[in-house]
């Protein structure tokens, strides 16, 4: 039986702000997912999970509150009787268009919220800006207070740029002043639409691991319960005795369908990468395949092959494969320009620099000892 | 029983990260020696640093049972999942 862990399911490609990174290609596409789409998911995708399947389903890839709540409420009622009970439904939104009626419906169908927020207001208004030009991020606080007063508390993803790293001080002072207690920290990458990043033009590694070793130092010893995702994951992973999981490059792990139907796998930002080697990563359409269609592709089949190929390299070839598992396949596309590849951009600063910061403020704090001296609070990780 | 610690620092909104910090000045901590940092970063390498620690809980009775702690990860989904963008 089938046990995704994360189903992306793109209600329209269309998105109501115009940020400055955005890797989102078909950001002016009005068009609305059909009630056929949203079947032949029921009927071709969701029958075929496991009754103890866990995935986390979000409603992405375009700004999802510009669809009106009657859709997701029909949408809810289609796909609610053949989802697994261990499954969370999840919307991933910029908060601009957050309403009454929003939080009363997220409150109600119990649908968890991501909310993109990249720090203080200037940084944030520097690049996510209404289609108009005009900054977002007043407008977006008000509605994050809106929702945490309506008794939900947002996961925030905050994506960085080059000059975000050196004010880990105004960025953990943001979060705590906001009550925010849950983030993860995106990068601005070269990858679909956006073709440049603000770390292209040197390695950004060591600032990383400063900026987040900086604001994990500050919340403990405030006592802030910070809880920053990609930290988390690899204490996880060093506490527990698994096997690092990476979803991209495990088959149908992930699984994408876009408001046309277009069926994607590996890493859901395939559907923004054009490679007519890879049909686009076009693995099928669901209206017009069936699951073991799609699975038994051609393109899929070698787009695997192409991946795992790409993951041994990882294995033999990085110190930090342990905590990773093989990278990002669509990184590794965007910024190598093959799948058979190893390391990328999110490698260094989402993977390495985090797991350096982990084990240097461990070390700090005394519950970790590299080489023959102990390092007290104020020293940093040498070999 | 591992893993029920774990949830249960969870549920109580504590990073595992601060748990691990904390547990260098619990009585008779634990400490993972390495020769060099890669050492580290390697499934369960800091096993031996997580234990119910009062003074991250301040609960000197339970662990929460594997299957508590599995449905607490059901209920988690993807929430340490690779993918960034959600």
């Amino acid at each position: 039986m089938w046990r995704p862990r994360l189903i992306v399911l793109q209600p329209t490609p269309y998105c109501n702000i115009n940020c400055d990174y955005c890797y989102l290609g078909n950001r002016d596409d009005r068009r609305l997912m059909t009630p056929a789409v949203v079947d032949a998911i029921r009927d071709k995708l969701f029958a075929r999970m496991a009754a103890d399947a866990s995935p986390r389903i979000v409603w992405h890839a375009g700004e999802p509150t510009v669809v009106p709540v009657a859709w997701y409420e029909s949408a809810y009622e289609k796909l609610r009787p053949v989802t697994p009970s261990g499954a969370v439904f999840a919307v991933q939104t910029n908060g601009i268009a957050i309403s009454a009626a929003w939080i009363e419906f997220l409150r109600r169908s119990g649908t968890q919220v991501g909310m993109s927020i990249d720090g203080p207001q200037r940084f944030h208004d520097a690049r996510r800006k209404t289609r108009a030009g005009t900054p977002t991020w007043a407008l977006v606080m008000e509605n994050l207070r809106k929702l945490q007063s309506g008794g939900i508390r947002p996961n925030v993803i905050t994506v960085l740029h080059r000059e975000s790293l050196f004010a880990p001080d105004d960025f953990y002072g943001f979060y705590r002043d906001n009550d925010i207690g849950h983030v993860s920290f995106s990068i601005d990458e070269a990858n679909g639409a956006n073709g440049a990043s603000s770390f292209d033009a040197a390695d950004g590694k060591a600032a990383m691991t400063a900026f987040l070793r900086r604001i994990l130092d500050l919340a403990f010893a405030e006592g802030y319960r910070l809880h920053i995702r990609e930290i988390e994951r690899i204490a996880q992973l060093l506490t527990e005795d698994i096997a690092s999981h990476n979803e991209q490059v495990q088959p149908w792990d992930v699984v994408a369908v876009a408001a046309n139907g277009n069926v994607t796998s590996f890493s859901p930002d395939f559907m923004e990468l054009r490679s007519p080697d890879h049909n686009d990563f076009c693995f099928g359409n669901i209206l017009e395949n069936d699951f073991d269609e799609l699975v038994g592709s051609e393109i899929f089949k070698r787009t695997a092959e192409e991946i795992r190929v790409g993951v041994e390299l990882c294995r033999t070839g990085c110190g930090y494969f342990g905590v990773c598992g093989g990278g990002s396949p669509s990184n590794k596309m965007s910024e190598n320009g093959s799948l058979k590849s190893g390391e990328t951009q999110f490698c260094k600063l989402s993977i390495q620099a985090p797991a350096d910061a982990l084990v240097e403020f461990l070390a700090g704090q005394g519950a970790v000892q590299i080489g023959s001296k102990a390092l007290n609070t104020n020293s940093t990780l040498q070999s | 029983m591992l893993r029920g610690i774990i949830e249960m620092l969870d549920m109580k909104a504590v990073p595992l990260t601060f748990a691990l910090a904390l547990s260098a000045a619990a009585p008779n901590a634990a400490t993972a020696a390495v020769g060099d940092p890669s050492e580290l970063l390697r499934s369960g390498s800091l096993r031996n640093l997580v234990r119910p620690n009062e003074a991250v809980t301040g609960d000197k009775s339970g662990e929460v049972s594997d299957d508590q702690g599995a449905k607490r990860q059901m209920a988690q989904g993807c929430w340490y999942g690779y993918w960034r963008r959600c």
